[in-house]
């Protein structure tokens, strides 16, 4: 069996049923044996300390989401058997479904050792010239997969297994004396295999011979098929286990399985086959046909006198009856009667066929019904609206072409932004604008010194008021978006260098010129661009009291195209507040949910620097908003970045771009633990 | 990219035309059509209604009568143009 069918398996079988005992063993024993690898295998061939600790990352991660999915399984499972199968559960389920997959992958695939991998390390290990190191550990690790799951639940062979290995890596034995232990191993467990398999046949084979005896069809038909496939589960083993030992007997098992009784049946009992035994039943059929054949000829010949026992076994119990109740003095049954009591049950086994039948198909439906809602997720939601929409509400006239495919067409976007980017070029060339960024750069290089403040932002003021003359004329929607924002940002910069000349000239009057400037903006961004920096510098600080009580952050930045894009477009959805120390920030469940539905991950703290201070949080869920608290006291640097980032998870081919919603430096004044003051910047 | 969905909407003048689907979003647990109605000039007019089920469960498209709803909306197209 292939590894992406095992796991294929796993995961329908933990979906269908998340008791699975599978699934619960592929958790429980393969995890469990997999640490106790690697947590031998540090420093030695197989992986580097780092390799080590990465893996048990992955699989940390991998317990973690198979936790998750469980949870919503169970969950998904009693609402299915509620009939409430919610679709957002269903779409959870698979898309925790396919990260689980994605995660299995990476880290199951790369990382286990296998049979042949210690064949080759013991060989290269009999050469004595061959160092660890030149080992191809990838190569060999390939191979375990299959030994691995087979063995995934003998833990004592599993471990004894591995304790040869750690044995053989340690030189604490030869490999000659390794290869002998775990062809001991390997034989014993072979065995143990075979015995299980063969006690599984004989249970079969005994309830198939009761049941030709019962003339059971059905049931008959249904064991029969399980003994096929016990019978191929030993080919199958057999075959394994000769492409690892060519000169492989089933003879040399027999050894380890001396005086056990089921060896012993099988091996008086190798030449009856279900076949002879049917046969011996129908000696006088044709020599040509088939099992089922024989059977349902077996069955027909029958027929008649099953029927008649059954009616005779009837007339008994009617008979016995009408003692009892001629005992009892009740009325006797009329022939009528016993018809329609005959009638009756075989009314009833039409309706238990019957109810069969709608049981598969229900079955059928179901799973239908859980592959449409999982496409309908997968291609958007349908509308099925049957009448014309009479009153649209219109949001933008004559858009270009390009806008409509706004939400995919991500070359057009990434176009707009360029045409964006040149007219910054002539605006500059034409009036006179300078970036931001150009501007201190110029004010460092010049050898004039610092730009005169008032004739830069004099020059500023009328290249806004310039480019408001053409919005107003302008009848392009393309070119006044384009214009607008040119605005908005030219505004900002202008804000942002007041706000720099303050910091760099404590003469400079800041909160003169932002009163100056502050009246050209007209714009309906007129808040947005005053920004949190502005409201939260133009508090007093006050040394012993919270300065900030809350601030919003404003999502107007991110920046996400793409099928799964995330829509953040409720500006309370994360809320940031400073008390008693405690620095604290509250998402909305349904943020958290979009988070992880668009597959983002969520940082909020990145240190600025790389240091090994630790900064701890608590969580907290209240009034349906999860919380995360900081001690401020922990820090103990000033300066720390502050950061929320959605870090993009999902491969490129999902086309989602990484976003940044807001990076700003919180400056610290921590004087004995006090926040005296904060400060936000874009 | 696959096909969108259309259906059919009556503009101010009782003309009925072919409207299709760009997104329905979800916002502040309201979902949201929004559609584009293609003209003859190459470009588009953009369109938005409120999205309600009616008594059998199908989808009816209404208009969208607050201001600050359409505000909403706008805002959201605009994000993801940025």
């Amino acid at each position: 069996m292939e590894l992406e069918e095992i796991r294929n398996k796993i995961i329908d079988a933990a979906i269908k049923d998340y008791n699975n005992s599978m699934y619960n063993v592929l958790n429980q024993e393969l995890l469990e044996n997999v640490l106790f690898v690697l947590k031998h295998s540090k420093g030695n061939a197989l992986y580097s300390k780092e390799q080590a600790q990465e893996i048990c990352k992955e699989i940390e991660k991998w317990l973690e989401l198979r936790e998750d999915l469980l949870s919503k399984i169970r969950i998904v499972k009693e609402q299915s058997e509620t009939h409430e199968l919610a679709l957002e559960d269903v779409k959870e389920m698979n898309r925790s479904k396919n990260h689980l997959l994605e995660v299995t992958s990476s880290s199951i695939e790369d990382f286990y050792i296998s049979n042949s991998y210690i064949e080759e390390v013991v060989w290269l290990k009999s050469q004595e010239t061959v160092s660890w190191s030149n080992i191809d550990v990838d190569r060999v690790l390939n191979q375990i997969e299959k030994v691995f799951f087979k063995w995934q639940k003998e833990e004592s062979h599993w471990k004894r297994f591995i304790t040869i290995v750690e044995e053989l890596i340690n030189g604490k034995i030869r490999p000659n004396k390794a290869k002998m232990q775990i062809n001991d191993v390997l034989h014993k467990y072979y065995a143990k295999i075979y015995n299980e398999i063969l006690k599984e046949l004989h249970d079969l084979l005994e309830e198939a011979t009761n049941l030709i005896k019962k003339d059971n069809k059905n049931e008959f038909l249904r064991t029969n098929s399980l003994i096929k496939t016990k019978k191929e589960d030993l080919d199958t083993l057999t075959v394994s286990i000769k492409q690892i030992e060519p000169n492989f007997k089933t003879s040399d098992l027999f050894k380890y399985m001396n005086e056990n009784k089921y060896i012993r049946w099988y091996k008086e009992q190798q030449d009856i086959s279900d076949e002879k035994i049917i046969q011996a039943h129908l000696a006088s059929t044709k020599a040509d046909a088939s099992l089922e054949e024989k059977i349902y000829i077996y069955m027909l010949e029958k027929t008649n006198e099953r029927t008649n026992k059954v009616i005779s076994n009837l007339e008994k119990r009617t008979n016995q009856k009408v003692e009892n109740n001629r005992e009892k003095e009740v009325t006797i049954p009329t022939d009528k009667e016993f018809e329609s009591r005959c009638q009756d049950y075989t009314n009833m086994l039409e309706e238990i066929n019957q109810a069969n039948e709608r049981l598969e198909n229900n079955y059928i439906s179901l799973l239908s019904l859980e592959q449409k809602l999982i496409e309908e997720i997968e291609s958007g939601k349908i509308l099925d609206n049957q009448n014309p929409v009479k009153s649209p509400t219109l949001l933008f006239f004559d858009f270009n072409g390009f806008y409509t495919d706004m939400k995919r067409d991500e070359e057009k976007i990434i176009s707009l932004r360029n045409s964006m980017d040149n007219l910054e070029i002539e605006m500059y060339e034409n009036y006179g604008i300078f970036p931001f960024n150009v501007l201190a750069g110029i004010e460092k290089k010049s050898s004039k010194g610092p730009i005169d403040i008032d004739i830069t932002l004099q020059k500023k003021k009328e290249t806004i008021e310039k480019l408001k003359s053409i919005y107003d004329k302008s009848n392009n929607n393309l070119e006044r978006e384009i214009i607008k924002r040119v605005i908005v940002m030219e505004q900002g910069i202008m804000v942002s260098e007041i706000t720099r000349r303050q910091k760099n000239d404590p003469t400079f009057d800041g909160p003169f010129y932002l009163r100056k400037y502050r009246s050209s903006i007209s714009f309906e961004e007129k808040e947005e661009i005053q920004t949190i920096s502005n409201e939260v510098t133009e508090q007093v600080p006050n040394s012993s009291e919270v300065i900030v009580k809350e601030l919003r952050l404003n999502f107007k930045s991110v920046q996400a195209v793409g099928p799964n894009a995330l829509a953040l477009q409720d500006e309370e959805l994360i809320k940031i507040s400073i008390a008693e120390h405690k620095l604290t920030i509250a998402f909305s469940k349904e943020l958290r949910r979009k988070l992880k539905e668009a597959m983002y991950q969520l940082n909020p703290f990145q240190r600025q620097n790389k240091g090994t201070e630790k900064i701890t949080r608590e969580i907290e869920e209240k009034d349906n908003t999860e919380m995360w608290s900081y001690d401020l006291k922990d820090i103990q640097t000033d300066k720390f970045y502050f950061s929320i980032i959605l870090k993009n998870l999902v491969d490129s081919k999902k086309n989602i771009k990484y976003s940044l919603i807001k990076k700003g430096v919180l400056s610290e004044h921590l004087k004995n633990g006090e926040v005296e003051r904060i400060v936000l910047t874009r | 990219m696959s096909e969108r969905q259309t259906f059919k909407v009556q503009i101010e003048n009782g003309e009925i035309q072919d409207a299709q689907v760009l997104a329905v979003v979800t916002i502040d647990n309201k979902d949201y059509a929004i559609y584009t109605i293609n003209k003859k000039n190459g470009k588009s007019d953009v369109l938005a209604s409120c999205v309600e089920q009616d008594a059998e469960g199908y989808d009816v498209l209404k208009d969208i009568e607050k201001e600050e709803d359409k505000y909403k909306i706008t805002q959201y197209i605009k994000g993801l143009l940025k």
